[in-house]
């Protein structure tokens, strides 16, 4: 009866939240709610560490027919990982984020986006997916929008409608896909599309139109556009919580469908995945170089980065999905905590443009210690969680096969390599530009909470890389789970 | 005692790691301090000489690492000992020697943080015994030696070199990674003990031509050679300690340890042989080359050894028992010398402010003792008796001899190239240190007894244990001998002395140094010849180039990128629905029959038709008007007429949702769409054209997909169970009811909660004024 919580808490903050009036009292309920949320997502990690695989059936209504909340490793791994990244964004956006903002609401509608990644995370409903899915597009939207600056709007509106296309393909593949197999449980729908054997092709055109809508929410090539066009618009604690979350419950509802539905029609599907996974992270990383934009560059990391991801998919073994699983943990806590360095970057020069940057490292220190990791953990050096994830993948693509393609994934880490080492050259080392008017408040600011939040998620990619034997060893039996689909179907539906 | 090493290692971590602790305790200390754990090391590493023999072996296996197949294992053998004393023993004394060197420097405490980090990643690498652990070793040696080379980042200069140096060694990096794990793949173990151990040799894998070309990479751009040496002389930006260190033992040797390492499980083909060669005398005789044409110390000496790098890789590519041996004595012979010649660079840096060779003069008198220093190891880089570098450069000479068939190329290029060495050492004896010289003596701000101890120790004890190892050569027998061992796999008789009688080999030796002494007479009108030579290389400035070629890559990707982000937001949506409906199109069932239903359509209603007009007339409306008000008004309608359609087949909780729904949509819309400019019809004819034909084949589409879909029915609803269920179980007579509060009331929750959020945005955007005045900045 646990997962259900992971939904009623941020659904209660949000109702609290309307209640209360105090600035104050809201903030820290929020982090207080978020620190419960992650001790929820420990003691629901612990029960899977323990049985493998835990259900809630809704209403207690069986299986089919009801809405069936699942946790298998995949997803305890996942609500894990997001919650850790919540409750730190959350303590930093405490200092980061202004008033006027957190006054407005704020914090409501990150639990709103919370309380969607969590749905999206246990739903074992595709159209409970779509619901969550909902949530979290509600709450992202209005966090993008709101407090909005110019360049914020424009930004928001791509990502609003963008993402809305993504749910109107999403939902109607799954029109379609109901239509056809009368049922939404995931389990029963894999189950029955494993009989149908010779019509399995009349399902494709929902199976498209699902793909597409995750593949959009996940920002792969091509349906990427959205990201880099508004990522860098919002302040940039939100950003940071987008970066952590949102993507990612697009991979991993692909992750999902994948092994489900999609592995039955392999000869289509895994040149597709294989494809965009292979675009993504050379597109992403080429247009990444380009920027003279701190946020831009990471924006578009995300969208290689994530290409990472989608090649272990399409490799389509144990080491390949747990390379996935992996690299996905690794990159939401690398990519958020090079976002909060960001975030306090711009608090100290309101720019955020490389050109008129420097002199950071002297400015503080243990910023520039706390970017060097997270920076070097997303171009893949030992010892830090993005080593052990590089080199997953790229063991993965030899012993499947894919030579050529794990090539491409290694070249792809140089020119991460060069564009990290270009922010922290530009941004850390470099003396500020003469011509630029040097900051007349040399007093920092406070950054107490924002740099504490930093250190934790700094520890973590050590931590995730040093320590990653028993990590590595929890995703190697969460992949075997996943490609074992007959487990999950059973466990359901039985 | 050798068993602490692992720990010793981990202590030399954590020193770098304490140092921002320790350094406000120590102060200007700090560098004596940390001086202490190298020079434990080197007691350590030298105990282990006591019991060696040629074929003993130490293994220290561990069971920790950041996998299973990454586990710490140590292996102390000849090659790793050859190395490893060197590594720790240099680096003793740069640490004494950086302790006052960089006493002026602000951030001292980085450097030494630095320092420490990469000695530790160093000797890590020497000594690991599994071939992850030593990339990962790799990969941190060319993350500290950036932090180092870059480490006065104020200069464009140094921040340049630094980047440069990590792409560079960065990129072998990853090719060695790649390598190893391929290794890993076809042996089935990343253990080097196992490896030798089942005598694996994949010289006829089919793979191996991709593994070695992957290796050679690594190894190229870590040694610095051809066409990958312009990095070297471009981190000299570093501090001079640091130069000293990453030259003589480290770093660049690391690619000529990794060959030796990796020798008996892929050496010895005739790729590995015509490669290595290959490479290995371009690097030995331009590297020389280029060091004749400089007039600054520390660039002349990076050069030079640029090219002792060449020498070390050719001879490991002659790959004959001699050559071997030759390797590793000239690795010693130049570890030594050349440590001890950058350190006299920065002293005499130090001492009179510049490093320009035709500016220094007769620096014997204010520095006596580094003179001496300077020459002992000038003798050794010359390659003349009595220092150890007779013995390297003899053996060089003997394993060019030996070989069948090549030796016309090696020998020219080598000999012409040690002459090249020859006279470069009377060179700048002649400028720098020469009492007797001509020019008058430059002024010099510090005298040698200026400077501690610690700082001048260094270059002499370097330079007299170049000196006692050349005149008691036997002292090396066992540990080369065993170092062989390692390197080749096969047992070798090991005798080393300085006087191997009159051959071949000695006349070699005495035309070099004739030939050297008449360069050095004739330098005036060469170095003339080789500056309008290097001028014309300049052209093809390597270091320039790769500005160059990071800059056009920039600007190509910035150009490619604004082609795919290009912020038309009609073309994202185009992109989207095209490659939708393609995926689509490329697997529909194209079978129109299958769209007719068995028992033909059910007829119309006409309140449906009535609704299905109002709410295609809203769309071409929507269509074809020119405000967005009214466009999102019309779709407004379309959304209520869904919701009556809901209304009509009973659904009444359903309709008032979409009521809702569509309600807080338009005015989210309406709220957004204030910010954006003017309505006006910008498309052109052509593009309008477009559009008709892919929106109307779009929903073509989707329509035939939807009928498709429609009229298959695999399997029985789930709504047969909700129909079956609603009452007796449910206890509920509408069906659409108790589906969303009873059946799927999770589905619900979630919706009231996109309300409730949209209802709060609504409110929060309404309050929230937009702030004008910051965004222009922004813009």
């Amino acid at each position: 009866m646990i997962l259900p919580a992971l939904l009623l808490i941020p659904f209660l903050y949000i109702i609290l939240a309307i209640l209360i009036k105090s600035k104050k009292v809201k903030t820290w309920l929020s982090f207080a709610f978020s620190l419960i949320n992650l001790g929820f997502a420990i003691w629901v990690m612990a029960q899977v560490f323990e049985a493998g695989m835990i259900k809630t059936q809704m209403g207690s209504w069986p299986a089919p027919f009801g809405i069936t909340l699942v946790a298998d490793r995949f997803s305890a791994f996942m609500l894990l990982v997001s919650a850790l990244v919540f409750a730190v964004v959350t303590l930093y956006s405490i200092q980061s984020v202004d008033t006027a903002r957190i006054k407005n609401g704020y914090f409501l509608f990150a639990h709103g986006i919370l309380m969607g990644v969590n749905g999206s995370f246990l739903a074992g409903d595709l159209f409970n997916l779509y619901v969550w899915f909902e949530v979290m597009l509600m709450g992202s939207f209005i966090l993008i929008s709101f407090g909005g600056e110019r360049a914020q709007l424009e930004g928001a509106i791509k990502y609003l409608i963008l993402n809305l296309i993504s749910s109107f393909f999403f939902v109607a593949g799954i029109g379609i896909l109901y239509g056809k197999m009368g049922t939404l449980n995931m389990a029963d729908l894999s189950q029955k599309i494993a009989q149908s054997g010779d019509v399995l092709s009349q399902l494709s055109p929902a199976m498209v139109l699902i793909v597409v809508g995750f593949a959009i929410k996940g920002a792969l090539f091509p349906f990427f556009f959205w990201l880099p066009a508004s990522y860098h618009t919002p302040p940039p604690a939100v950003t940071a919580l987008f970066a952590g979350l949102l993507t990612k419950v697009g991979i991993y509802s692909l992750i999902r469908i994948y092994t489900l539905f999609l592995y039955h029609s392999t000869s289509f599907w895994n040149p597709v995945v294989l494809w965009i996974g292979i675009l993504s992270m050379v597109i992403g990383v080429f247009s990444a170089s380009s920027q003279y934009d701190f946020r831009k560059i990471l924006s578009f990391h995300i969208i290689s980065q994530l290409g990472y991801v989608v090649i272990g998919l399409a490799f389509y073994t144990v080491a390949g999905l747990a390379a996935a699983i992996f690299f996905l943990g690794h990159n939401m806590i690398s990519k958020t905590n090079a976002f909060l360095v960001a975030g306090w970057v711009h608090r100290e020069r309101q720019t955020l443009n490389l050109k008129v940057l420097g002199d950071m490292f002297k400015k503080n220190t243990l910023w520039g210690v706390l970017f060097f990791i997270s920076a070097f953990s997303l171009a893949g050096l030992p010892p830090l969680s993005g080593f052990i994830g590089k080199y997953l993948v790229i063991k993965a693509g030899i012993e499947s096969g894919h030579i050529n393609v794990a090539l491409v994934a290694l070249f792809v880490g140089f020119f991460t390599l060069f564009s990290m080492v270009k922010i922290w050259i530009e941004v850390f080392w470099k003396n500020t530009p003469p011509e630029v008017e040097a900051p007349v408040n040399t007093k920092p600011l406070p950054h107490g909470l924002m740099i504490s939040a930093s250190i934790i998620l700094a520890l973590a990619i050590v931590g995730m890389g040093v320590f990653a034997g028993p990590v590595v060893n929890f995703c190697e039996m969460a992949a075997s789970d996943l490609l074992n689909t007959e487990l999950y179907i059973n466990f359901v539906l039985k | 005692m050798i068993k602490y090493l692992p720990q010793l290692i981990g202590f030399l971590f954590i020193a770098g790691l304490m140092v921002p602790l320790l350094y406000p305790i120590l102060k200007a200390k700090l560098g004596l301090f940390l001086s202490l754990i190298p020079l434990t090391i080197l007691i350590v590493l030298f105990s282990a000489l006591a019991g060696l023999t040629p074929e003993s072996l130490y293994l220290l296996p561990s069971s920790w690492g950041l996998l299973p197949e990454m586990n710490f294992g140590f292996r102390i053998d000849g090659l790793s000992l050859v190395f490893g004393l060197l590594i720790s023993g240099i680096g003793f004394f740069i640490v004494l020697y950086a302790a006052w060197y960089m006493s002026k420097y602000e951030r001292q405490g980085h450097f030494f943080t630095y320092l420490m980090l990469f000695m530790a990643s160093m000797i890590g690498l020497v000594f690991s015994d599994n071939l992850l652990v030593l990339f990962i070793f790799w990969e941190l040696t060319s993350v500290t030696s950036f932090l180092l080379i870059g480490f006065d980042h104020h200069l464009a200069k140094s921040r340049q070199a630094a980047l440069q140096s990590l792409l560079i060694t960065g990129l072998g990096g990853l090719c060695l990674l790649f390598a190893v794990v391929m290794i890993g793949q076809v042996a089935g173990t990343y253990e080097i003990s196992v490896l030798i151990e089942r005598g694996i040799h994949l010289g006829d894998h089919p793979k191996y031509r991709l593994i070695f070309v992957l290796l050679l990479l690594a190894v190229l751009t870590k040694s610095a050679q051809f066409p990958f040496h312009f990095w070297l002389p471009g981190a000299m930006q570093a501090p001079t300690p640091v130069s000293a260190y990453l030259h003589s033992a480290t770093m660049v040797n690391a690619g000529v340890f990794l060959l030796m390492r990796i020798h008996p499980v892929v050496g010895g083909t005739m790729e590995w042989k015509y490669m290595l060669m290959l490479t290995g005398i371009i690097t030995m005789f331009l590297g020389a080359f280029f060091s004749m044409g400089q007039r600054d110390l520390k660039r002349i000496l990076a050069f030079t050894t640029i090219s002792a790098l060449g020498t070390m890789v050719l001879l490991i590519g002659i790959d004959t028992p001699q050559s071997m041996k030759a390797a590793l004595v000239f690795f010693i012979v130049h570890g030594l010398y050349k440590g001890g010649l950058f350190m006299v660079a920065g002293i005499v840096d130090k001492s009179t402010g510049t490093r320009d060779i035709y500016l220094l003069s007769k620096l014997f008198k204010p520095l006596p003792f580094t003179s001496i220093a300077a020459v002992l190891a000038l003798i050794s880089m010359a390659g003349l008796p009595p220092m150890l570098g007779f013995i390297g450069k003899e053996l060089v000479y003997d394993a060019q001899i030996q070989l069948p068939g090549m030796s016309w190329l090696l020998l020219p290029l080598g000999i012409g190239a040690n002459i090249m060495m020859v006279a470069i050492s009377i060179t700048i004896f002649t400028e720098v240190f020469n009492p007797f010289g001509k020019r008058d003596p430059i002024k010099v701000k510090y005298r040698e007894k200026d400077f501690p101890w610690y700082f001048l120790g260094g270059p002499i004890v370097l330079a007299l244990a170049g000196l006692m190892l050349g005149l008691m050569p036997g002292m090396l027998d066992t540990l080369i001998a065993n170092a062989l061992y390692a390197a080749k796999n096969q047992l070798l008789n090991v005798n080393l002395s300085l006087w191997h009688g009159f051959n071949d080999v000695l006349l070699l030796s005495l035309f070099t140094v004739v030939s050297g002494i008449v360069v050095f007479i004739f330098r005036r009108s060469l170095n003339v010849h080789i500056g309008r030579l290097i001028d014309w290389f300049d052209k093809y400035h390597l270091p320039t180039l790769f500005a160059k070629g990071i800059k056009i890559y920039v600007d190509r990707a910035y150009k490619r990128t604004q082609i795919i982000q290009h912020g038309y937001h009609r073309f994202y949506l185009l992109t989207f629905f095209i490659v939708t409906g393609l995926l689509i199109v490329a697997q529909v069932n194209w079978d129109f029959l299958s769209v007719m239903p068995d028992g033909g359509y059910t007829p119309l209603r006409i309140n449906l038709v009535l609704l299905l007009v109002v709410a295609s007339l809203a769309v071409i409306f929507a269509v074809f008007s020119r405000s967005r008000l009214s466009a999102i008004l019309a779709m407004g309608v379309v959304g209520y007429a869904v919701a009556i359609l809901y209304l009509m087949y009973g659904a009444i909780d359903l309709a008032i949702t979409q009521f809702l729904a569509e309600t807080v949509i338009m005015v989210l819309f309406v709220m957004v769409i204030l910010y954006l400019p003017k309505f006006a019809v910008l498309s052109t004819r052509n593009s309008r054209i477009r559009d008709w034909i892919i929106s109307l084949s779009i929903g073509a589409l989707v329509t035939f997909v939807v009928l498709h879909a429609r009229f298959i029915n695999l399997y029985e609803p789930i709504s047969v169970y909700f129909i079956k269920n609603s009452l007796t179980m449910a206890h509920g007579r509408n069906i659409v009811n108790v589906i969303l509060v009873d059946f799927r009331a999770l589905d619900t929750l979630g919706e009231i909660t996109v309300l409730t959020l949209a209802a709060m945005g609504v409110y929060s955007l309404f309050r929230f004024k937009v702030k004008k005045t910051k965004s222009k900045k922004e813009l």
